[in-house]
């Protein structure tokens, strides 16, 4: 077993050793590397030639990977073509629905009748085939929906822009990796949730496609780093030599210290590049991995980026716009500043002919359309795509979307979401999916803000009472902050006889209670966080109120008990404060 | 996977049964599960305490046979360990038994136990869940981060349940600068009176009654719970634990008539009546915490009996807390008037100054004790002390080397707390005492506290 470094001194000699795998097998890409580097009797290897040889094929087998590809864009040109009509014709149906809805059945029939079968009755489909299509497709488009960068997802249609983008990603990388001394970084930047892991994880796939023929035999290995686990210097460099050593096929040692690690990166890419293969790094939240002092994780990988005995490329993905000058000066220094933005979705409502294709409906059907070979039946994956379609031309699903669009920026993943709540919203029985099962789970996405006021309706009135004494209280002192002891002081008129909720308020430890449980229920919550851990008095500890009045307001409407007294205090405004007189006379 | 289908429906039908108001809830989980397959996006189950978040997750999971970890954010906040947890868990064995099996396991990092999981849950298996109660404790944590994008970040098959106080949304998941992928959220509403009656009902004590009579005496119960537990306890508190020990007091002194002969089950009035006394005493009650079932309140260490003290403190420590209590509601500038046999202040008169002083007075009082320096609470303790002496010619002289060694007792007791505790020159401490307990100490020393509370 080799070591995968130890040390300077140890490391030059294990270089000039033949390695062995795991499983005994000599490392073909050592080998390959001691035969150009040092003529070393040892280094015997069977099927390799030397390395010019090996560059040439590679260049040719990707000039013949790319008319194939040419091939395959002018394959997906007609479909798409086809799905346009497919929704012209579909928009032209909507607007008939809406002329005359009663003639709605004859004049489906009538547009698709050319092509397909009418929706109407399904003489096509048996129910077990709807049973059973079903089955198969909800588990698919639930991974599909759930995890964007997963085998599931990866059969989806990218949108126009982020296509382009995937496009000049692997030319770029392909061609930096590919030249020898020619190393590439770039970041990739773009809002949450707009794709760009789904983008990254498809250039990998593509460039591995490409420069990868022999999976026994990688040109390119793959490292993967994320910056929520691996922002810690230690971690970062054991992951990377973990993941050099799983596509290099070397074996790992887990008790390496870091500098070991770091030292066994370096070789390796020396190694690598004498052999002509090449690493990608990609690194996910690439922010992150600024956050530590001395960047240590970006200047050892950027640093071996620049020296041209070395075959690497880096990519990053951020949210952070500022992603670059979060860089220490001599890693900024060592980037190439190559930006490329991840856009997110085009409002529903754009016309242009660049926002063809981007807009929040068509996510959506990319989401939902299921592709020929995931093992339904062709009739139930047409006629369910068919459904999908229609329930995208729906008008009141249009409505929606617009609505969501116009509020504020509709990302790919809130549609995922909202479309997996559809899936799972179906009822039994149901084998297709259509509009009101979209629109009804749009509309629960946007119903979910209303808790807090749930919170409020579900108080007991006693609790209802403490968070009126608070409001009052910070409202009367002109702050945002007050203790037990003003609220319950706050209440006092009422404690007297004939206020007619003398009862509620009457036992200042129930009051307490109710005081603790609005602190649990953060309703209510402490100024400074350590207060109560530090053992204050709980009546003297200054809260704040988490509610808005609105929610108050339509908390206390909601309650199914809540005194009159109480509610006019509750939902009158802010202006008018009440003198105890007032409230007396009440 | 050679599992024997499970009854759906049947599963789901018992669950709501045994959970009454939880029905949306129960269905929307399962449907979220699904056929156990796939692993869905995270989830935040989000409610107050006692709504049965625990509960129905719980027993959802484990009849819809879904193999789940159990992890509760109270234990567990190091992402290491958590996961530790989690894996430990999937492997069907205790945590103990792993950490000691080998000397691996101790230098593993969080990257190490997430490599181990895609093999613990690999896709074609069926999803694994990781149901994390208090999750509201993780807020602002980067393991959280982690754990909602498990799946991404692994390839495991691994969904996420998340227990929380607080809703996702709006509250911890978003907080700070953390951008959490969004989730979805299973909302736990606060039970209504039905449901509450529901709930307390399934509970009712009816182990002894004969199986015919188990009919009328369910129907007497409900009643019980609606004119009798419900009106006197759900205006103050709307917990089901407080609920149902207010049930259980009553409850034999409800049927109480019935035992000794003199009523039929079925008298409603005539039940009632025989607990009305009780329901008296429970109103007037109410200051004492004697009858709510779970006060867990530690209203810190309160006396209500007269001279004597139910905390046994040393006769200097006694002096000291009185000290600290004058010098955390009198102002600095009292102390003068207070202790200095010299000072003449010109007293101001009239009807409208003395309105002013009450008002800043109850102010005062509610802004609670303020902090006040070490050589403050020394000078008034000395002062105290020498008026003590002066009275009862005791030796007030000897303590002075205890002084100290008290303070530190007192702040060990949490009676006093140092609010600056990196300064230890200017150590400003606060006084913990509450007024009860305060004048109850007075009482024991025979100390005329309230002349020395003067607030101008």
């Amino acid at each position: 077993m080799v070591k995968p470094a130890s040390g300077p001194r140890r490391s030059r000699r294990s270089v000039s050793r033949p390695r062995k795998t795991a499983d005994g097998a000599s490392v073909k890409s050592y080998a390959r590397a001691e035969a150009s580097s040092s003529e070393d009797e040892l280094a015997i290897d069977i099927e390799e030639e030397s390395e010019p040889s090996t560059v040439r094929p590679k260049i040719k087998a990707i000039k013949a990977a790319a008319p194939s590809k040419q091939v395959q864009q002018t394959e997906r040109r007609p479909r798409q073509s086809k799905k346009e009509a497919a929704a012209k014709r579909l928009s032209e149906v909507a607007k008939a629905r809406d002329d005359a809805a009663p003639a709605e059945p004859m004049i489906e029939e009538q547009v698709q009748a050319p092509c397909t079968p009418p929706p109407a009755p399904q003489p096509d489909l048996t129910p077990e085939q709807l049973h059973q299509g079903w089955a198969v497709a909800s588990a698919f488009l639930r991974s599909r929906l759930q995890d964007s960068t997963g085998s599931a997802a990866s059969t989806m249609p990218l949108r126009p822009s982020l296509e382009k983008l995937k496009d000049s990603l692997v030319t770029k990388l392909a061609s930096a990796i590919q030249s020898p001394g020619d190393n590439t970084s770039l970041v990739l930047i773009g809002p949450p949730g707009t794709g760009k892991s789904m983008v990254l994880e498809r250039v990998v796939w593509e460039v591995q496609q490409r420069l990868n023929p022999n999976p026994d035999n990688p040109q390119v290995g793959v490292v993967r780093l994320s910056g929520l686990i691996h922002s810690e210097d230690r971690a970062a460099f054991q992951e990377i030599a973990r993941q050099l050593c799983i596509a290099f096929k070397c074996h790992f040692q887990q008790a390496a210290s870091q500098s070991e690690n770091v030292d066994f990166l370096r070789a390796m890419l020396r190694e690598l590049s004498k052999a002509s293969k090449a690493v990608l790094f990609v690194l996910d939240h690439f922010d992150r991995f600024t956050g530590r002092s001395k960047q240590a994780v970006l200047y050892t990988l950027l640093d071996s980026l620049q020296t041209t005995n070395m075959q690497a490329a880096l990519v990053g993905a951020t949210c952070r716009l500022d992603a670059v000058e979060l860089l220490e000066k001599r890693v900024r220094s060592r980037f190439s500043h190559e930006k490329d933005l991840v856009l997110p979705l085009a409002p529903a409502t754009d016309t242009s002919q660049e926002a063809q294709g981007d807009m929040p409906q068509d996510v959506l059907s990319q989401l939902l359309r299921l592709p020929a070979d995931i093992g339904v039946a062709p009739q139930y994956a047409q006629r369910f795509n068919q459904q999908v379609d229609q329930a995208l031309a729906d008008s009141a699903m249009q409505a929606i979307v617009r609505n969501a669009s116009l509020k504020g920026n509709v990302t790919p993943r809130d549609l995922a979401e909202a479309a997996q709540r559809a899936i799972w919203a179906m009822p039994r029985g149901e084998y297709l999916i259509c509009a009101r099962h979209l629109v009804a789970s749009f509309k629960s996405v946007d119903q979910q803000d209303s808790c807090q006021v749930a919170a409020v309706a579900g108080l007991s009135v006693l609790e209802l009472y403490i968070v009126a004494g608070v409001q009052r209280r910070c409202r009367a002192a002109g702050v945002d902050a007050c203790n037990f002891q003003m609220a319950w002081a706050e209440l006092a008129p009422l404690r007297r006889q004939g206020s007619g909720c003398q009862m509620d308020v009457q036992s200042r430890p129930a009051a307490l209670r109710a005081f603790d449980w609005l602190l649990t229920r953060n309703i209510l919550s402490p100024l400074d966080p350590r207060a109560l851990e530090h053992g204050a008095q709980r009546d003297f500890v200054w809260v704040r109120l988490n509610l808005t009045e609105q929610e108050i307001k339509a908390g206390a409407l909601l309650h199914p008990s809540c005194p009159a007294l109480l509610s006019n205090w509750l939902t009158k405004g802010s202006g008018a404060i009440r003198t105890t007189a007032e409230v007396d006379t009440d | 996977m050679a599992q024997p289908p499970i009854d759906k429906q049947g599963v789901l039908q018992a669950l709501t049964s045994r959970f009454p108001g939880r029905t949306e809830q129960i269905e929307q989980l399962s449907a979220i599960v699904g056929d156990g397959r796939v692993a869905a996006t995270p989830v935040v189950v989000h409610g107050g305490p006692s709504t049965g978040k625990t509960a129905v997750v719980r027993e959802v999971f484990a009849s819809l046979k879904v193999p789940c970890a159990h992890i509760s954010c109270n234990e567990h906040r190091a992402a290491k360990a958590l996961l530790l947890s989690v894996a430990a868990q999937f492997k069907g064995r205790k945590r103990g038994h792993w950490d000691s099996g080998s000397g691996e396991s101790r230098s593993e990092q969080v990257s190490d136990v997430l490599w181990q999981l895609p093999g613990l849950a690999p896709p074609h298996m069926p999803a694994h869940y990781i149901i994390l109660d208090h999750a509201h404790r993780l807020a602002s944590l980067p393991v959280l981060q982690i754990l909602m994008r498990l799946r991404e970040l692994t390839g495991a098959n691994i969904g996420i349940v998340l227990l929380s106080h607080l809703a996702g949304g709006s509250g911890f998941l978003q907080h700070g600068s953390h951008n959490c992928p969004p989730a979805v959220e299973i909302a736990f509403p606060d039970y209504t009176d039905n449901q509450l009656v529901q709930i307390l009902a399934l509970s009712a004590p009816l182990d002894e009654v004969p199986a015919q009579d188990k009919g009328p005496m369910l129907a007497a119960y409900h009643a019980f719970l609606l004119s009798v537990v419900l009106p006197l306890v759900a205006r103050s508190s709307r917990r089901v634990e407080d609920l149902h020990a207010v049930a259980q007091k009553m409850w034999p002194a409800y049927l109480r008539p019935v035992r000794e002969g003199s009523a039929q089950v079925s008298e409603r009035g005539r039940l009632h009546a025989a607990v009305r006394p009780l329901m008296q005493a429970y109103s007037q009650a109410a200051n004492t915490d004697a009858f709510s079932g779970t006060s867990g309140s530690a209203a810190g260490p309160s006396s209500r009996s007269g001279s004597t003290l139910d905390l046994e403190l040393p006769y200097c420590a006694k002096w000291l807390l009185l000290a600290a209590y004058v010098a955390s509601r009198n102002r600095p500038s009292v102390d003068r008037r207070l202790f200095d046999p010299e000072h003449r202040g010109r007293r101001r008169k009239g009807q409208h100054v003395h309105d002013r002083q009450v008002e800043t007075a109850t102010e005062a009082a509610m802004q609670g004790p303020h902090a006040f320096p070490l050589e403050r609470l020394l000078s008034i303790f000395w002062h105290l002390m020498r008026a003590e002496a002066e009275q009862q010619l005791s030796p007030a002289a000897e303590l002075a080397a205890e002084v100290f060694g008290q303070i530190a007792s007192l702040t060990c007791l949490r009676l006093l707390v140092q609010v600056s505790p990196e300064a230890l020159e200017d150590a400003k401490y606060r006084c913990n005492v509450s007024e009860d307990l305060a004048r109850t100490v007075a009482r024991n020393v025979r100390f005329p506290l309230e002349s020395y509370l003067l607030y101008t």
